[in-house]
């Protein structure tokens, strides 16, 4: 059996109903589809149970109400790829960091730029943006109008 | 004892604008903390509009 049908059935046996997606959309591939409080916990189960070690990035999108947050890894030759909706109403994700060291840097990029606040993140000073950056704006949310600014 | 020595924004072998404050303790660095986007191009942001 295939890595990748290994953990999905996995996945399903262990997690069930909290898991809202997994497919595998090709050969080598899984995907994912997680509410947000269940992110650090499978993120835990991946590294426990299949040496999940390394994460290629994080990224992240305002879609409106929510804000989709895809985490893309890679384990043994698979490409796993992690989706999870957070409400911008309450834009808060637990930090995956104490499991994947890796993901320092993602988590405080898309605290600075889509005001997804990283909760218990080791380091959650602003990576990108300049020390006299207003608080409170994200330049990533939709609602965020870029200046002219000539030229 | 740990010395920190700025590396940055501008020096000649960085191939862009990146502040590197790196944490030596004798010949061993020992720690690093960076500060980037100084060249972020805001490529995501223009693709949205």
């Amino acid at each position: 059996m295939s890595l990748e049908s290994e953990i999905e059935e996995k996945l399903r046996e262990e997690f069930k109903e909290k898991i809202l997606e997994v497919k595998i959309p090709g050969e080598h591939r899984i995907f994912v589809s997680v509410p947000s409080p269940q992110v650090k916990e499978l993120v835990n189960y991946l590294r426990q149970n299949f040496g999940l070690t390394h994460i290629t990035t994080i990224s992240a999108i305002d879609i409106g109400d929510d804000i989709e947050v895809l985490y893309h890894f890679f384990c043994r030759g698979v490409t796993i790829r992690l989706r999870t909706l957070v409400p911008k109403t309450e834009p808060v994700i637990d930090t995956i960091t104490p499991i994947i060291l890796g993901a320092i840097l993602y988590e405080r990029e898309i605290q600075d730029l889509l005001g997804l606040k990283v909760k218990d993140h080791p380091d959650p000073r602003r990576l990108v943006l300049p020390e006299d950056w207003p608080e409170g704006v994200y330049p990533l949310r939709r609602d965020y109008q870029v200046g002219f600014k000539g030229g | 004892m740990t010395i920190s020595i700025p590396i940055g924004p501008q020096h000649p072998a960085l191939k862009e604008s990146t502040n590197l404050t790196v944490k030596v303790d004798g010949e061993k660095i020992v720690g690093i903390d960076m500060r980037l986007g100084y060249n972020h191009r805001g490529i995501e942001k223009a693709a949205e509009q």
